[in-house]
């Protein structure tokens, strides 16, 4: 009689644990990343234990362009992304609705420059945008950084007949510049600090989009945030919530914590020389975000479907979910 | 006798028609969300709407205009080379490891150094191509004449055939159906980078160009099309290479 009690104490301490061990184990989120600066909220929270704290085990898987993002959280194959540009989350909503939802944005300006025009240091006779007329210009690849390069010369006056332009990709921009072969870049951090520092370049003008093509030097030029799948929202509606949190303190950090830069080096291929001092978009969580940085993103899903980019006109507050 | 010839003449269909219905059958089901698959009706529709209304035949002729150029550059250079190279075997030997070192690495990780040297315009996709295409048709060149039989080089010298008249009369003849084989592989390799190097290397125009930006707007449709597009080039040229080959190198293999 006693062996069997010996055998079910047994047995019951053992299901107990494994209960426990259930209990304790941390959800698994897949979360899709563009290797750039802007997806430092996913090394903030990894590595600084947010995620943890949540009871989270967030696997970061890079990809190399954002399409193959959307496309991961089309399959489900991914839950949540760090860092998908703004008018792809447009275009796939627009042409798939309720795809997915941005709970964070970025926002740059003239004060948080991500973006610029840069000319090669020795050239002093180009001195505003207005003076790339008959200029050769090489912009950054895609055809959302063709939209917003050729939008901001118009916006400041220049036609598009009156300049050449070829995308290249990133990598290539300050060899560009430096042998001639292009007269000005319109190219993105680091590239432009990393121009800058080398004495190749001088930054003609920066925080183009809100300036330019949004009208006000302060507007809040949304071009990439943090998403999630409505599929993973409906389906783990509290692990959701609980990523939402860790991601809330790791936008704080990257906002307002200089040590979090020496992650950019560490994870974002940006050199140790600009990264003290690398220009950053300003992170926000959904719920932050006042009504005129809502329809400044408004603004710029406009102009992206009148130009071709974005399928069909779409209500940008339909894909933003507060937390 | 005629059914015979019909049916010969629809065999070489019967894949691609395997390949559309099952592509149909799997959009069909909806397997793949409509999305990131589109239909081969959404898709042919593109292609249509390419050629007729779009830009697609002027793409299709930039990408055909740069691999033609890259081709060109690597016959005009590798078979001279490949036939000298190959009737000396200690000198293919004392190169063979360069080449073989550069035939294994992937032209396209090389953009980077064709960047540096020859700039961001149009002369580094082409000459990417060019020499990626231009390795396959010198190893098989100088493979081609060093597998040439020797019994009838050895014929013609004893006739006495001079060097030149051996090299031109005998060896550069037999070594044809290999250097055949190293251009048609050659074709479809300039193809291929010259795609490659249209979507990450700076193009405004292009097969590949059209490839990317039409990934990057989510337009599956055009980029199936384009897809179509460059595979059907891709077997155009292998095809015109293979009635060359039957028509002029008749003694290929005899």
């Amino acid at each position: 009689m006693r062996s069997i009690i010996r055998v079910v104490a047994i047995v019951a301490l053992a299901a107990s644990s494994a209960v426990c061990t259930h209990a304790l184990a941390q959800d698994k989120v897949k979360m899709g990343l563009f290797i750039a600066s802007s997806a430092m909220p996913y090394f903030i929270a990894r590595e600084r234990g947010y995620f943890a704290a949540e009871n989270l085990d967030v696997e970061g898987i890079p990809l190399a362009t954002h399409p193959l993002i959307v496309q991961g959280l089309v399959k489900g194959d991914l839950d949540t992304a760090s860092n998908l540009l703004s008018l792809e989350g447009a275009n796939i909503n627009a042409l798939r609705p309720n795809t997915l939802q941005y709970f964070s944005i970025n926002c740059q300006n003239v004060k948080y420059q991500v973006e610029a025009y840069v000319v090669p240091a020795a050239n002093t006779s180009i001195k505003t945008l207005a003076d790339l007329k008959g200029k050769r210009i090489m912009s950054a690849p895609g055809p959302g950084n063709l939209f917003v390069a050729k939008g901001v010369l118009k916006a400041a006056g220049v036609d598009e007949k009156d300049y050449t332009i070829q995308e290249q990709q990133m990598s290539v921009h300050i060899g560009g510049l430096q042998s001639g072969q292009f007269d000005a870049a319109y190219t993105l951090e680091p590239i432009v600090s990393m121009m800058v520092a080398q004495g190749i370049g001088r930054k003609l003008e920066g925080g183009l989009i809100a300036k330019y093509m949004l009208g006000r030097p302060d507007a809040c030029a949304v071009l990439a945030g943090g998403v999630m799948s409505v599929k993973f929202m409906q389906e783990r509606p509290q692990v959701a919530e609980r990523l939402a949190r860790a991601w809330a303190k790791a936008l704080n950090d990257g906002n307002n914590d200089p040590k979090a830069r020496e992650l950019l080096t560490k994870h974002m291929n940006t050199s140790a020389a600009v990264a003290p001092t690398v220009p950053l978009s300003y992170y926000n969580m959904v719920r932050d975000l006042k009504p005129a940085e809502i329809a400044d993103f408004q603004n710029l899903v406009d102009q992206a479907t009148a130009y071709g980019l974005v399928k069909s006109k779409i209500d940008v507050k339909t894909m933003l979910k507060t937390y | 006798m005629f059914n015979g010839r019909i049916a010969n003449a629809l065999t070489p269909t019967i894949g691609a028609l395997a390949f559309i219905f099952l592509w149909w059958f799997i959009a069909w089901l909806k397997l793949v969300d409509p999305i990131l698959l589109p239909s081969p009706q959404a898709s042919a529709k593109a292609i249509w709407d390419g050629f007729v209304g779009g830009n697609l035949m002027k793409d299709l002729l930039i990408t055909i205009r740069r691999t033609l150029m890259a081709f060109g550059i690597a016959v005009a250079i590798c078979v001279p080379l490949g036939l000298i190279l190959g009737s000396s075997v200690r000198v293919y030997r004392s190169l063979e490891f360069v080449i073989d070192f550069f035939r294994s690495t992937p032209a396209s990780a090389l953009f980077p150094l064709f960047l540096v040297i020859l700039g961001v315009g149009e002369s580094t996709k082409i000459a990417v191509a060019a020499f990626g295409a231009g390795l396959l048709i010198l190893f098989n060149t100088a493979y081609g004449v060093m597998n040439a039989r020797k019994t009838r080089q050895a014929a013609a010298r004893v006739m006495g055939a001079s060097p030149m008249r051996v090299m031109m009369g005998v060896t550069l003849l037999e070594s044809l159906p290999q250097t055949f084989v190293g251009m048609r592989s050659g074709v479809s390799f300039s193809l291929v980078i010259v795609i490659v190097a249209e979507m990450f290397i700076g193009s405004t125009d292009g097969l590949g160009q059209r490839v990317i930006n039409a990934q990057m707007i989510f337009n599956m449709p055009e980029m199936y099309a384009t897809i179509f597009a460059a595979g059907v080039l891709g077997y155009g040229l292998n095809l015109i290479f293979i009635v060359i080959e039957r028509r002029f190198i008749h003694w290929g293999g005899k």
